[in-house]
């Protein structure tokens, strides 16, 4: 596993920061691809298990702060798949552009499918995820991630 | 040395840790609401504080600004217009002093900001820049140019959180304009959020309501002020075994473009907002009826002027 160093931190809390200024503070909402989810995605590919649920936890939380739809529910849905996403690293080795982008469009649906199956939005689970909206958030997330990743590996010269 | 890197007891440890952060994460799921309430609050008002106020900065400085100056200068073209016509203000206003209009509403209402919250978990929710320091509580209810928007859900210092009428609990207890029939209106979601309209429901079965009936507050609960408008019938929805009827309403107010709105602060029941939304062919004057109550360090939102055509992005 490529050990999280000081670079990554700066790449993952600037996903972090990005998200929040960009759909709340400029409120560009959904417009703006799902870093948040990107990032924990991303920083469990470093992560074990129980520090990728953290992680994901933590910033889920935090956005559940403008949440009384289902306060807690992207906390949960990002705990279990960054503990899934470092436990696939256990078996999956994959650092590819394809693989990662496949990482993380899996990851998005499935965070949203939990999110939304735990009571969160205005339209019940089923219908959102069959709509195709899901499986379109989570290219948009998946695409931007991927783009992300790829100017960061270009500045640091660090492999996945 | 416990073996954490690797080894059964290591992969063990990691699943328990694991396991652990989970029903933590499980925990805050099911924290009852009253002690999410404080958590989400704390949140808000460190960590998301400086996104919010940034939100709130631009929106100060983006052009809706400019809109505003140009609407209020439209509306001080009216007034000197209306000036200009002085017996029939004078009229008016005796009108309105005999029916006690000004007295029976108060003022109650506040100008606030609308601030889009854009994260996932807070659809159908939006941030406003008034809160408890205002006057604002829980269930206040708030209004836009059209009509009905929603309700306070969550208040902290200077800011309060509201659902919209697409939000699944949003509920209004309402009257066709004409009187003759209450019920209760519920969002109904369509494919998209453009497509959200509203249900009455709970009509009596005897009722016709046609297309293009106003429906309104009918302020049972006192939640709502009486007669603020909801919206307008497009077509019955079903019948319920023969005794209720339920109606498909689109909304008066479109939640999506909206930058400011009025806020009911102190509000007692039994006010009646009616005649501030009067159709144009029944209104005496092009001025609105609804007064406001400006706090300081706000911008004076426009105020209503006749139904269903203004309000909507």
């Amino acid at each position: 596993m490529t050990p999280w160093t000081r670079p990554w931190t700066l790449f993952i809390g600037g996903l972090l920061l990005l998200h929040f200024v960009l759909r709340l503070g400029f409120g560009l909402g959904k417009g703006m691809p799902d870093l948040l989810t990107a990032a924990a995605l991303l920083g469990a590919m470093r992560l074990r298990p129980p520090g990728a649920a953290a992680l994901g936890l933590a910033v889920g939380i935090i956005n559940d702060a403008a949440s009384f739809n289902a306060f807690g529910a992207t906390g949960f849905a990002l705990a279990v798949v960054a503990a899934l996403g470092a436990l696939s690293r256990e078996y999956f080795e994959g650092s590819s552009p394809i693989f990662v982008l496949a990482y993380l469009v899996l990851g998005s649906w499935l965070s949203q499918a939990i999110a939304r199956v735990l009571g969160r939005g205005p339209d019940g689970p089923a219908p959102y995820l069959l709509s195709g909206r899901a499986l379109l958030i989570a290219a948009y997330t998946g695409v931007a991630g991927i783009l992300l990743l790829s100017a960061y590996r270009g500045v640091t010269r660090e492999r996945i | 040395m416990a073996d954490f890197e690797g080894g059964r007891t290591g992969r063990g440890r990691r699943a328990a840790w694991t396991a652990g952060i989970l029903l933590l994460a499980l925990f805050f799921i099911f924290l009852p609401a009253q002690y999410q309430a404080p958590v989400r609050s704390a949140l808000r008002a460190t960590v998301m504080r400086p996104f919010i106020a940034l939100q709130a900065r631009l929106a100060s400085a983006r052009p809706g600004g400019s809109e505003l100056a140009a609407v209020r200068a439209q509306r001080d073209s009216l007034v000197a217009l209306l000036a200009s016509q002085a017996a029939l203000v004078e009229e008016n206003r005796r009108l309105r002093h005999a029916l006690g209009l000004h007295e029976r509403i108060g003022e109650r209402f506040i100008p606030a900001r609308v601030l889009r919250v854009g994260l996932d978990g807070a659809e159908s929710t939006f941030l406003i820049d008034v809160g408890a320091q205002h006057g604002v509580a829980v269930g206040s209810p708030v209004l836009a140019v059209g009509g009905l928007l929603g309700v306070v859900r969550e208040v902290s210092g200077a800011t309060a959180q509201a659902i919209d009428w697409t939000h699944p609990e949003f509920r209004a207890s309402a009257m066709t304009d004409d009187g003759v029939a209450y019920g209760i209106v519920e969002p109904r979601a369509g494919v998209a959020r453009e497509e959200d309209v509203l249900l009455l429901t709970g009509a009596p079965f005897h009722v016709e309501i046609g297309p293009g009936r106003r429906i309104l507050t009918s302020g049972r609960g006192d939640l709502y002020p009486r007669g603020v408008p909801i919206g307008t019938v497009v077509g019955m929805q079903d019948a319920d075994t023969g005794w209720r009827k339920s109606f498909i309403v689109a909304p008066a107010v479109r939640p999506e473009g909206l930058t400011h709105v009025l806020v009911g602060v102190g509000l007692t029941g039994g006010l009646d907002l009616t005649d501030a939304w009067l159709p144009p062919e029944a209104s005496d004057t092009t001025l609105p009826a609804l007064p406001l109550m400006v706090p300081e360090s706000t911008t004076v939102v426009v105020p209503p002027d006749t139904a269903g055509s203004a309000g909507r992005p």
